[in-house]
């Protein structure tokens, strides 16, 4: 079993949305803590979870590539409980398209996506409390900073 | 119709749409479905001349709407577009008589060489 490396990571969202997206791995994490999606996904066929946690401006911006919306307006929307549909959609495309690089050798189906994570339930949740099953992105598209990502999972 | 489109998210079926402009396939009838159920009467009422779907979907799996549709003796090219990337997958699709498997994230170009044989502009 192997994780997405940045490589990959940059190689299919740059892709997705026809746009330079690179995710460098990150050391250290900023303060100031954005909003952030979580999708919850499940490797078959031996159900292992692994969680992608993203900061809500970049799936916000990727949804608004997606679907020909600036980012702010994205984000607006994205922010919005429940989220709007008109950006539920693409993110959820997205982090349902990012299941192709999450594991090398096993199938990956995303499970659910929420903003809540207290809906996460176990054994996923279980990912949440070890900060060290954690690999961290800091994601920048097009030059700009859309904050981080973080697969949690047990390679 | 040209092509019927088969995917429960409407995003994916405006970025497959969009693609297929990109390719040429600007003046194809591109008809939507957003589930198999709704495919399959589509299929038999509407006779496209391509259908592209997704595999995950609610109610119905991609696979399952392509058995259905083999099962009622039409031969229409049948593809699927997925972020199912397994090497068991895609020969399950091709042994149940899929016509070419695009994973996601695609391109115009994926999409354009294989629909190619199966479609003219």
């Amino acid at each position: 079993m192997s994780g997405p490396t940045a490589f990959a990571l940059s190689h299919l969202f740059t892709d997705l949305v026809d746009r330079p997206v690179n995710f460098s791995e990150a050391k250290t994490l900023p303060a100031a803590d954005a909003k952030k999606v979580y999708a919850v996904y499940e490797t078959l066929p031996a159900g292992r979870p692994i969680i992608v946690q993203a900061d809500l401006p970049f799936v916000a911006a990727i949804a608004g590539l997606l679907i020909g919306m600036p980012a702010n307006i994205a984000l607006e929307r994205a922010q919005v409980e429940p989220m709007e549909d008109s950006v539920r959609d693409p993110i959820y495309e997205a982090l349902n398209i990012c299941s192709t690089c999450l594991s090398g050798d096993e199938r990956v189906l995303l499970r659910m996506m929420t903003t809540n994570k207290t809906k996460i339930l176990h054994p996923a949740s279980e990912l949440l409390k070890k900060s060290g099953s954690a690999v961290n992105y800091k994601v920048v598209i097009s030059g700009k900073d859309c904050g981080l990502v973080s697969v949690l999972g047990v390679y | 119709m040209d092509i019927l489109l088969v995917d429960d998210s409407k995003t994916m079926r405006q970025l497959v749409k969009r693609a297929l402009r990109q390719a040429g396939y600007e003046n194809l009838q591109i008809g939507e479905a957003g589930n198999g159920a709704e495919a399959l009467s589509m299929v038999q009422a509407e006779q496209p001349k391509l259908v592209l779907s997704d595999w995950n979907m609610p109610e119905m799996l991609g696979i399952d709407l392509l058995k259905r549709v083999r099962g009622q003796n039409c031969q229409v090219p049948f593809g699927f577009i997925t972020s199912e990337s397994s090497e068991d997958i895609r020969e399950t699709a091709m042994r149940e008589g899929a016509s070419f498997f695009i994973t996601k994230p695609f391109t115009t170009e994926n999409i354009d060489a294989a629909l190619a044989p199966h479609m003219s502009k």
